[in-house]
């Protein structure tokens, strides 16, 4: 049988785009390497080395398995800014091939997908939040903003399993890894190559054939296509795997409050939009003062410290009791967390129970404790360096595939980009009698960056195939039905945690394939 | 009979105006002269009561070196008008007060320093460093 779309990966990105085709009514193969459920041979197929800022693990920074990295993301959802497609990226690369305003309707559509309300980031969209609950007025160079999350944090293999399983034109394979690109003349694929880890292979064909294994994965897949058929789709430029991002992540600093300062929006967990989503406040530098000083985007956090360190104990064993307390209301509903034991939550609960008790007093009587300190932690743009890249060594998987590589150091002028806008903070808050800033360390090796869980870039998108991987459509250079759905196109990556944004370039994808197929 | 012509009116207004302006500006360069005069140990000594005001002022002065000598260091502040004031002010709460406003207009105005790792107002590293040497 010939699909009309063949999907590899089913993460959030391999899914909807799955449910998005269905509902125009095309056959879809979703082609998914892992279970429904954790399987540590399958997630050892993810393995691969990391050169540079090597803080983290391939293998911990995704998972294989329906439903991918969800399973155990933080679920913040916001989208990119307007700065971000506007302006090329600071390094002289190409950037967006359109404008925020193309992919708007897109966000909205995501929205719906992730179950986080309407597509609105306004300052005032937490309900009941009054001027005191911020630290700062909005004002030219400095803003609030809220960030959504997805409740749960929402598992798309759980939230959408049954939608998948009840499409009759949707075939989900698990267990399914793609192994290669099945060739048909020139520049199109007839399909995909997949094994599993018992020894089973086999083709699947379909009109046209959509990558949404992740940033790494996805790469790998094309440079083993290319390997394989002495071909070089995509990579024109010499960029196919290159200009990896991430959100190199750090303290930027510490601001001493002037005064000990009660719960502010930043680190109020409770609130909510007039709708019910979950929200989190932070800190942006504004589009004209990033554009001004030449600055990489970045967001901060505002994380309150109490010099007290009994006071400190306190709040962790309150938090504890309050985890605790909250997976058995799940069990109690039906709702039970991965890995949920009664005996153990009970017991965590009993145990800080009177930290648990001690706490809620104070933050019903006194309105929480007073921060004195705040710790600044940004989450910054990455310039897209083409020397941030995949390769692929001679180590191999399971399956006799190459492992890949990742090379990745966050560069001098995001940190420098960091430096200068923790300072400008600094002097905003100073100005307004709020407190003074005092800059973290960046001398530290790699400046004390580590990752943000987020991997993109590897096939970046530009209308001109020697400046990108994909062209503006998501088609690999090159070919007439190879498709990317994924982080890995995104030219520039901002400030904003990426899968909304991978989400409304997925749905975008969908709207063309819907248009394209039937002429394929 | 009128016992104020529109004439004498003009020229009693004109004048009193020019003795109250005259009176102003003699008692300011009555006082500039005295500051400019005034020694930066007395200065020190009445800036450390405006001392809470500036942030870890011992972290300050013993980082920040670039303000030069006492003199330089006095010649400093009193060209800053809020400052000048604050120098030669007699209440210590107003002078605290003059000595915020100079720190926040300097924040506004993008006057800061970083001192080990501090992003403080110059004002700040300047009366931290002056207080240092004398208080
Ligand atoms: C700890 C952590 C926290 C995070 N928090 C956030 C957050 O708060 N907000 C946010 O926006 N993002 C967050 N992320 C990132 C987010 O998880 C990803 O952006 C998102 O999952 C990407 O979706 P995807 O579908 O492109 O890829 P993935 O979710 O990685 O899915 C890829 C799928 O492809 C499958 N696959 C891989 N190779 C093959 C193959 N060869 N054949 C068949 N199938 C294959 C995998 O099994 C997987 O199911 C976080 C990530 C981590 C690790």
């Amino acid at each position: 049988m010939i699909y009309d779309v063949v999907i590899a990966g089913a993460g959030p990105a391999g899914i909807t785009l799955a449910l998005e085709l269905s509902r125009a009514g095309l056959r879809i193969a979703l082609l998914e390497s892992g279970g429904e459920a954790f399987d540590p041979d399958t997630q050892a197929l993810y393995d691969g080395e990391v050169t540079g800022n090597d803080a983290f693990d391939l293998t911990a920074i995704r998972l294989r398995m329906l439903g991918g990295t969800t399973n155990h993301w933080g679920g913040h959802c916001l989208p990119m800014d307007e700065i971000d497609f506007r302006r090329r990226p600071l390094n002289g690369m190409s950037g967006w091939p359109f404008d925020r305003a193309t992919l708007l309707p897109y966000y909205a559509r995501a929205h719906d997908w992730l179950r986080i309300g309407p597509f609105d980031y306004g300052r005032d969209i937490g309900a009941g939040l009054r001027e005191r609950d911020f630290l700062l007025p909005n004002e030219a160079r400095l803003e609030t903003v809220p960030l959504r999350l997805a409740r749960g944090p929402l598992r798309f293999g759980d939230a959408y399993g049954e939608a998948l399983a009840g499409a009759s034109n949707i075939d989900l394979q698990l267990h399914s890894n793609v192994t290669g690109l099945a060739l048909d003349g020139d520049d199109r694929m007839a399909g995909v190559e997949v094994a599993g880890l018992d020894g089973s292979r086999r083709r699947i064909e379909g009109r046209a054939v959509v990558l949404a294994c992740g940033a790494v994965e996805t790469a790998r897949q094309i440079m083993l296509a290319n390997a394989a058929h002495g071909r070089s789709f995509g990579d024109a430029g010499g960029l196919l795997g290159g200009c990896y991002m991430d959100h190199p992540t750090a303290g930027a600093g510490f601001l001493h409050l002037a005064e000990p300062t009660p719960v502010k929006a930043y680190w109020n967990f409770g609130v909510e939009s007039a709708e019910g989503t979950p929200l989190r406040y932070l800190w942006r530098l504004s589009d004209a003062a990033l554009e001004a000083e030449g600055l990489v985007n970045a967001q901060f956090f505002l994380i309150p410290l109490s010099d007290d360190s009994a006071e400190r104990a306190r709040e962790r064993e309150a938090r504890r009791a309050d985890r605790a307390l909250r997976s058995i209301a799940k069990w109690a509903t039906g709702r039970p967390d991965r890995g949920f034991q009664l005996s153990q939550a009970y017991c965590d609960f009993i145990t800080n129970a009177d930290s648990f008790a001690a706490q809620t007093w104070t933050d019903t009587v006194h309105g929480g404790t007073r921060a004195r300190r705040l710790l600044l932690k940004f989450e910054s743009e990455e310039l897209p360096e083409p020397s941030n890249r995949v390769t692929l060594t001679d180590r191999r998987d399971a399956l006799g595939l190459p492992l890949p590589a990742l090379h990745w150091v966050p560069g001098a002028t995001e940190r420098d980009s960091m430096i200068r806008s923790a300072t400008l903070i600094g002097q905003i808050a100073g100005a307004a009698g709020l407190g003074r800033m005092e800059l973290e360390d960046y001398d530290r090796p790699f400046w004390g960056t580590t990752t943000s869980w987020h991997q993109l870039g590897t096939t970046r998108m530009a209308a001109n195939p020697r400046e990108g991987v994909v062209d503006p459509d998501c088609r690999v250079h090159g070919t007439r039905n190879l498709y990317v759905a994924s982080g890995a196109v995104m030219p520039t990556n901002g400030r904003a945690n990426p899968t909304l944004t991978i989400l409304a370039l997925t749905i975008r994808l969908a709207d063309h394939l819907k248009a394209e197929v039937p002429a394929l | 009979m009128r016992l104020l012509s529109r004439r004498a009116l003009l020229w009693g207004t004109v004048g009193t105006l020019g003795a109250v302006t005259a009176l102003g500006a003699g008692s300011l360069v009555a006082c500039n002269r005295r500051l400019a005069e005034a020694d930066p140990r007395e200065a020190a000594v009445r800036l450390a009561e405006a001392l809470p005001e500036v942030f870890a002022p011992r972290r300050l002065a013993a980082h920040w070196h670039e303000g030069g000598q006492p003199e330089a260091l006095l010649q400093a502040l009193q060209s800053r008008p809020a400052m000048r004031r604050a120098l030669a002010a007699d209440c210590p709460a107003s002078r605290r007060a003059l000595v915020r406003a100079e720190i926040a207009a300097d924040f506004a105005a993008g006057d800061i320093c970083i001192v080990d790792r501090l992003v403080v107002s110059r004002t700040e590293a300047l009366v931290a460093s002056l207080c240092r040497r004398y208080v």
